[in-house]
Formats: C-alpha cells, sequence, structure tokens
C-alpha cells in the first residue's frame, strides 16, 4: 500500500513536471509566432513557414544563426536569445506542430516546368519536398521565400556545400523549381 | 479607491468633466449585460495587446469565457499605416474586423466603450451594461497629452493631424499630403520619448521625403524633434537621409515648439519660426485616457504602473494592464511597439489563466522586431529577446540578441510586409 502510495506521488510528480515543462517550453517559443504566424504557419511571403518543419533541421539553423554562420534579418541576433535548451525547444514545439501550406499563389508554368528538373533535390528533400531529417521540407512554403534563398545560394549570400549545385541553373530554372515545391500542397 | 482614482484621473486629463458626467449617468448601465455563468475574463482594447491575450487566453484554456470590450468596428493597424500615408499602400491593407476571433476562437467581442471600474466587486460598467469579471486585463492603447500653452489641444486634429492612432487621422494625413503643392512645406513633429513606436516618426519623415522626390515636388519635410537626437536606429535613419533626401529632409533636435498658429500654419520655436503647409503634429503621449478613468493610474503619473511578472496592475487587484500604457519602467527593458504588446498579450494570457486555476506562471519571455522603411523600395530594422531577471525584478533585454542591421536592404522591406501579415493573423486570426 505504501509502495503504491509512494508510486502515486512519483507519478503526480512527474506529470506536475511535465505540465510545468510544457508551459515553460511554450512560454519560450510562442514569441516566434509574431512573425511566423500562430503555431509557425506563417502567412508572409518572405518569412518562412516552421509549424511541422524537420526538428533537426529547425534545430541546425537556429544554431548556425547563433553562432553567425548563417546570414539572415533579425534571426542571427533573435537567435543569441536561445541557449541549447531552448533552440530544443524551439525545435520540439514547431515540429510537433501541423504543417500549413502556404496561401502564397504560384504560376503554374513555372511549376511544371520546375517538375522537370526538379529530381536534383530529391535525393535530400524526398520526392514530394516532404524533407528529410535534417534537409528541410520544401513543400508548400510560399514561392518568394523559395525563389529567394536559392539565389542567395546561388550568389553565395548563402553557403552551403549541399546547395552549390544550382550555380549551375539560371535564375528562371530556380525560379521554376520555386514555383514547383511551393505547388506541392499536401 | 474609487474617489482617489477619479481625482488622478479628473487631474491628469483635460477631459475631467467628461469623466463626471458619466458617473452622473452611470446608473442606467449598471444592469447585468451578459450574466456570468463561468470562469470570466474581460479584456479592454481590441489592438495587438488586447486581441492577442483575448486569444492566447482561449488556446490555453478554452473553457474561460473571454469577453473583448472594444470601442471601435475595425481593427486599423499601426504598423504600415505609414506606408498608407505616402500612398504605397490603401486603407484595406490594414483594416480588419474582428469576426475570426468570434469564430475561430469563441471570444465574444463587444463594440462598446468602458466607462466606470467597480474594483470591489469585479464589475466593469460599459455603455451596453455592466460586466462582472474574474480578470480584467486593459490594453487601452496611447493617450494624448493636449497642451493649451503652445495652442495645441486635440480639437485641432482635423487640421494638423497626429496620425499615431491609425483610422481616419491616417486618411486625413494621406489626403493632405495627396494634396500637397510644388514646393510646399511639411512639418513633422517628434514626441518626447517615451511614446508610442520610438522608429515611427522617423520612419514617416522617411516616406514623405521620398514622397516629394518621387513626385518631383521640390518641397521639403522639417523634422523638429523635442528630443536630444533620433531615439530609434539612428546611424542608420541618418545614413539613409544623406544618401536620399539631402534636399528634401532637414534635421532639427531639442526643438521645443513654443506656439502653434493653425491659422497661419506657423511654428514658433526655440529655434526661430516655421510656416508649413502641412503640420504633422505627434503630441506627447500617456497611458490611454481608458487607464485613467478606470484608476489604473497613479496620481502625479501618465502610466501604468504593473507587476512585471504578472503585469497585474499596482493600483487594483484581478485587473492586469499591457501594451503601451504601461510604465515601460515597472515592466523593464521594453520599447512601446506593437511586437511587444502582442508579446505581453501572450504574457499576460499565461499569467491570468493560471491564477485562475491555482497554478504559477512561467517566468515572462518576450521578443521585439521592428521593420522600419527608409525609402519606397528599402528598409531597416531593430530586434531584441527580453527575459525575466530575478534580481532586478524586471523583464530585461538579453546580453548579445539585440541589434540593427549592418544598412539598409530590399528584402527588409519586403520583411517588414510578410512580417506585418504575420503578427496580424497572430493577432486577429
Amino acid at each position: 500500500m505504501k509502495v503504491r502510495f509512494i508510486f502515486l506521488v512519483f507519478l503526480f510528480l512527474i506529470a506536475a513536471s511535465f505540465v510545468f515543462a510544457e508551459t515553460y517550453e511554450k512560454r519560450i517559443v510562442i514569441v516566434c509566432a509574431g512573425c511566423h504566424g500562430t503555431n509557425g504557419a506563417s502567412v508572409g511571403d518572405s518569412i518562412p513557414i516552421i509549424g511541422g518543419q524537420k526538428a533537426s533541421y529547425l534545430k541546425k539553423v537556429m544554431m548556425e544563426y547563433k553562432n553567425d554562420k548563417k546570414v539572415g534579418s533579425v534571426m542571427p541576433k533573435i537567435a543569441k536569445g536561445y541557449h541549447d535548451e531552448r533552440i530544443d525547444f524551439v525545435a520540439n514545439y514547431f515540429s510537433n506542430k501541423q504543417w500549413v501550406n502556404t496561401n502564397k499563389p504560384f504560376d503554374k508554368n513555372l511549376a511544371d516546368k520546375g517538375k522537370k528538373i526538379a529530381d536534383v533535390c530529391y535525393d535530400c528533400h524526398g520526392k514530394l519536398g516532404e524533407g528529410i531529417e535534417a534537409f528541410p521540407r520544401i513543400a508548400g512554403q510560399p514561392v518568394f521565400y523559395l525563389k529567394q534563398v536559392l539565389f542567395d545560394y546561388k550568389n553565395g549570400v548563402l553557403k552551403s556545400d549541399e546547395m552549390s549545385f544550382v550555380s549551375e541553373y539560371s535564375d528562371v530554372d530556380l525560379e521554376a523549381l520555386a514555383n514547383y515545391f511551393s505547388s506541392i500542397r499536401r | 479607491m474609487l474617489n482617489i482614482n477619479r481625482r488622478s484621473f479628473i487631474k491628469n486629463t483635460a477631459i475631467g468633466v467628461a469623466g463626471l458626467s458619466i458617473v452622473g449617468c452611470a446608473g442606467k448601465y449598471r444592469s447585468e449585460f451578459i450574466p456570468k455563468k463561468e470562469k470570466r475574463v474581460i479584456v479592454v482594447g481590441g489592438g495587438f495587446g488586447g486581441c492577442t491575450a483575448a486569444k492566447y487566453i482561449k488556446l490555453n484554456d478554452p473553457s474561460i469565457e473571454v469577453i473583448l470590450v472594444e470601442k471601435n468596428s475595425h481593427f486599423v493597424s499601426c504598423p504600415i499605416s505609414n506606408l498608407v500615408i505616402v500612398g504605397l499602400k490603401d486603407m484595406n491593407y490594414i483594416t480588419f474586423k474582428y469576426d475570426l476571433l468570434e469564430k475561430n476562437y469563441g471570444i465574444k467581442v463587444l463594440q462598446t466603450e468602458a466607462l466606470e471600474l467597480n474594483s470591489e466587486n469585479n464589475t466593469l460598467i460599459t455603455t451596453k451594461g455592466a460586466l462582472k469579471y474574474d480578470k480584467l486585463i486593459l490594453s487601452p492603447g496611447v493617450g494624448f497629452i493636449e497642451d493649451k500653452s503652445i495652442g495645441y489641444s486635440l480639437n485641432l486634429t482635423d487640421k494638423i493631424p497626429h496620425a499615431w492612432k491609425a483610422g481616419r487621422q491616417t486618411e486625413i494625413l494621406r489626403r493632405q499630403l495627396s494634396e500637397l503643392k510644388k514646393g510646399g512645406t511639411v512639418i513633422l513633429r517628434v514626441p518626447k520619448s517615451p511614446y508610442r513606436c520610438p522608429p515611427g516618426p522617423y520612419e514617416r519623415a522617411s516616406l514623405i521625403a521620398n514622397f516629394i522626390k518621387r513626385n518631383n515636388l521640390g518641397g521639403k519635410i522639417i523634422i523638429l524633434d523635442s528630443n536630444d537626437d533620433v531615439t530609434s536606429k539612428g546611424k542608420l535613419f541618418k545614413a539613409a537621409w544623406d544618401d536620399f533626401y539631402r534636399r528634401e529632409l532637414e534635421y532639427f533636435s531639442q526643438v521645443d515648439v513654443q506656439n502653434i498658429d493653425t491659422e497661419n500654419m506657423i511654428i514658433d520655436t526655440n529655434k526661430g519660426k516655421i510656416k508649413a503647409d502641412i503640420i504633422n503634429f505627434i503630441p506627447d503621449q500617456k497611458a490611454s485616457n481608458t487607464a485613467f478613468k478606470l484608476g489604473l493610474v497613479k496620481e502625479d503619473k501618465l502610466w501604468a504602473f504593473v507587476n512585471s511578472y504578472t503585469f497585474e496592475s499596482e493600483m487594483v487587484k484581478d485587473v492586469y494592464v499591457v501594451g503601451d500604457s504601461t510604465n515601460t519602467g515597472s515592466v523593464g527593458t521594453v520599447p512601446k511597439s506593437g511586437y511587444i504588446a502582442n508579446s505581453m498579450g501572450k504574457v499576460v494570457a499565461e499569467s491570468v489563466v493560471a491564477s485562475l486555476n491555482g497554478k504559477t506562471p512561467p517566468k515572462p519571455f518576450m521578443a521585439n522586431a521592428c521593420y522600419s522603411m527608409v525609402s519606397d523600395t528599402e528598409a531597416i530594422w531593430v530586434t531584441a529577446v527580453y527575459e525575466y531577471d530575478e534580481n532586478t525584478k524586471r523583464t530585461i533585454t538579453i546580453k548579445g540578441a539585440s541589434g540593427t542591421p549592418k544598412t539598409r536592404s530590399k528584402i527588409d522591406a519586403k520583411h517588414q510586409l510578410s512580417w506585418a501579415e504575420n503578427i496580424w493573423s497572430d493577432t486577429l486570426m
């Protein structure tokens, strides 16, 4: 009986600490929604959707911003407010949210053109652009955001070995790829 | 309590007489308008702070009844309103209904005005009747200080608009600017800090200079700043003015306006007299009149003091104040911005939900991100992350997690609009 009581107290404490941790975790991450939309479902076309994004990708990106290994707008400053535990909160919290596709329009002709050259992206991002581990989901992101990222890689603003292939593609091809992956809304 | 509050209201605001008349007829508003059955939070003020608080209470605990009290029928966003004034965006881009808060979260939105607070039995008197509450959150924005000694009264705002609350005032200034004659002069007066949106006046001045230049008007905008220097993003604004607007923009700091002659459109200052075609006089600011009216501002003070952990008023139990009306010092190092009001809305939502459920809320954590246009195509920004500090009992800026960009950019102009669309969605949808 005594053992059972102690066990119940133990269970209660675990549950209470979980609730507290969840509340504290949420407190740390919901400020992001001011720029990225509630639950990370961004409706702005230059700011990425982070709700439902791969956790390992979100963690990687936050660490890169924090350590000035990735350039960005406000993010390299903001990430410095997040120590490692808080970065885990961000990654866990938003990766557990439901992905909501962008509501920004895409160009169907460019999307069709992009589909024909998209296989170069499949190994890392998946055949439907769904993302694989630290390679992000790109399907359903806004066209403008995807295009900007591709151009930034091409122009050397962003640096990555995996993305270095973009230098072999024309601007129109990259725009077509952005339209194709944005058009996959599932 | 009520007497003390009312005295401070009369002393602190120019509309004390209106306050007395409310007491005179408050009797007919005392019947309970919507009887309280369950745990209830009333939120007064449908701006960034109030709407976010209402929405996030429902997200944290849907069983709590939330009533949003707002006197206007629509939300009109101050962020982006400077773009509307110079014709780069339309009013409908920054105007929203409150219907999605009702539809998506079950928040009752009441278009009515808060008149009086009976803090002894947790009752708010509104123009539609009395409303009982367990917790009351106030996010009423800013109020303006009239200064009759220099000839400034809020009755003049149709002629010399401040456009510091978006809506009709935005439209007046937009129309005046669209009718600006060739070679015309615009005066923009920057209020004494603290005021809502520190970079706002300088963004507006940059955009008006850009408007004059783009339309070959050959005129100029003169900034009369009451502060010692540009209060936010100073280096970046000045670099843009130097690069783009040497002919169109003149900046003067430490300016005291001594008289405004609206008939002849002449401003008299400690640095001389200036004649203008448009006077955009942004007055000094204080907490909204609603905060005074409900007794939330201490005697001789201009802003509402709060507990920096919970946002509960230092004056009245079970009443919380967020957004621009709070005394910044009592909160910490945060500015009066839309993003901070949105952040505060989330903190206060957790604070009241925890309190209603007998729990302690987690420590406050907030952020600010704010973009300003310096031309029709380029923008700059300022950002910071804040956490609650046990030693100072205030929310302070996290070291290293704040700053501005090295230079202006086109992509940040794009980010400004995406930022706005997202903060509108996080606040209203």
